[in-house]
């Protein structure tokens, strides 16, 4: 097994781990973790697609993707505590989100 | 081949993040799904390392893991915790599908030619002399698919307005005023993370960095002083240069945009003469957005303004 193909794998367990809980949890702060989680499972994968071993340069196309990708994770985990926070604010209960 | 063979720091680094993020989703304690999310990040950046991707690994380590984990650390409180479980059947279908998802991305996985698969590196170095800056990642991200970062930082800028719409007052903060080792550890960090914003923006150019890694270094200066209670600190106060400041990378990246299509080039084709500075102007100006946006989301809701007063 290449070293490539060995985190592509460990970003796909990641993702499935992820998503189990994400479906899973009643906490809305453990699901926001959990898409967190979830997303960094796809950028392991990208990035290791792109890999192409310790003596060549890899493909920084999938880099700058990534890049990109955990910025909007960031501004999408704000928005998403500040709409959790409103639930909570509202008396609703993250069940019945 | 030997090369590509798996190493033992490899198989370790995998197992920790697996092991890692396992332990985060798995406990019950809310206090500890953190920690354990920001040492889950620590742990990220370090495969980031591994994989060659040292703008990544930056990128998480200041965004992913300290930015993020302060996120939720402080909404925390905000979010009191909801026990109890899914039921059975929706578990047990929860895991086959995640089952499902594994067996079937690590079947697709396994189909690739890792020896021999598609790869955009190539025509990336051909070009990159014509793109103004050595740093590949860069290049990208700002010229060859400069209209991606264009609109991620709308995305961004989009989140602070949604942010302050759903929360009109931020929820206060009780400043560390009073604590003079952390007040003695600011004199000497906030100049640092100011230069080292300005440092890691001039390097990604060449070298790992840019606007998003400075822009996470001087919202870190922001916040300490937000944390500090340090009065008339930048986006303490909802005031105009600070909707002028938020809006302002978005705002100079479609300025430039526009202004190199008047001139008969494709939108954001930079001239290869002016496309270093081009490059370098957008991204000061998206450090100053990020570090302020990064900072408004941690503040969770919109700040006073200045007298304090509602609008």
């Amino acid at each position: 097994m290449t070293a490539a193909l060995w985190h592509a794998l460990v970003g796909a367990g990641l993702f499935s781990l992820s998503l189990y809980h994400l479906i899973v949890a009643q906490d809305l702060l453990r699901r926001i973790i959990a898409v967190n989680l979830l997303g960094t499972g796809l950028f392991v994968i990208l990035v290791a697609l792109g890999y192409r071993g310790p003596d060549a340069p890899p493909d920084p196309v999938p880099h700058a993707l990534v890049l990109t990708g955990i910025v909007v994770a960031v501004s999408a985990t704000g928005l998403a505590l500040a709409l959790a926070r409103r639930v909570h604010a509202s008396g609703g209960r993250s069940e019945d989100v | 081949m030997s090369g590509l063979l798996i190493s033992a720091l490899d198989l370790v680094l995998g197992l920790l993040t697996l092991g890692l993020a396992a332990a985060t989703l798995g406990t019950r304690d809310q206090a500890r799904m953190l920690m354990l999310f920001v040492t889950f990040g620590g742990v990220v950046a370090l495969l980031w390392v591994r994989l060659r991707a040292p703008d990544v690994a930056l990128a998480e380590a200041s965004i992913g893991a300290a930015l993020t984990g302060g996120l939720l650390l402080r909404m925390r409180p905000m979010l009191p915790p909801s026990d109890g479980n899914a039921p059975r059947p929706i578990r047990a279908l929860a895991a086959a599908l995640a089952l499902g998802t594994f067996a079937a991305l690590a079947w697709a996985l396994s189909l690739v030619d890792w020896g021999a698969r598609p790869s955009l590196a190539g025509p990336v170095f051909e070009r990159l002399p014509e793109s103004g800056v050595t740093n590949p990642v860069t290049a990208v991200l700002l010229n060859f698919r400069a209209y991606d970062t264009l609109l991620e930082v709308a995305v961004l800028l989009v989140a602070v307005v949604g942010v302050w719409m759903l929360s009109p007052r931020a929820p206060a903060l009780t400043p560390l005023r009073d604590d003079p080792l952390f007040l003695a550890l600011l004199r000497l960090l906030v100049p640092f993370l100011c230069i080292l914003a300005g440092y890691l923006l001039w390097l990604g150019s060449f070298a790992p960095g840019g606007a998003f890694q400075a822009g996470a270094a001087l919202s870190a200066a922001f916040l300490f002083l937000l944390l500090a209670g340090v009065p008339d600190a930048p986006g303490q106060a909802d005031r105009a240069w600070l909707r002028a400041a938020l809006v302002m990378g978005l705002a100079v990246f479609i300025a430039v945009a526009v202004g190199v299509s008047l001139r008969g080039a494709a939108l954001l084709e930079y001239p290869p003469a002016q496309a270093k500075n081009l490059i370098l102007l957008i991204e000061a100006a998206l450090t100053v957005s990020i570090a302020l946006t990064l900072m408004v989301l941690f503040q969770g809701g919109r700040p006073a303004s200045r007298d304090g007063a509602d609008p």
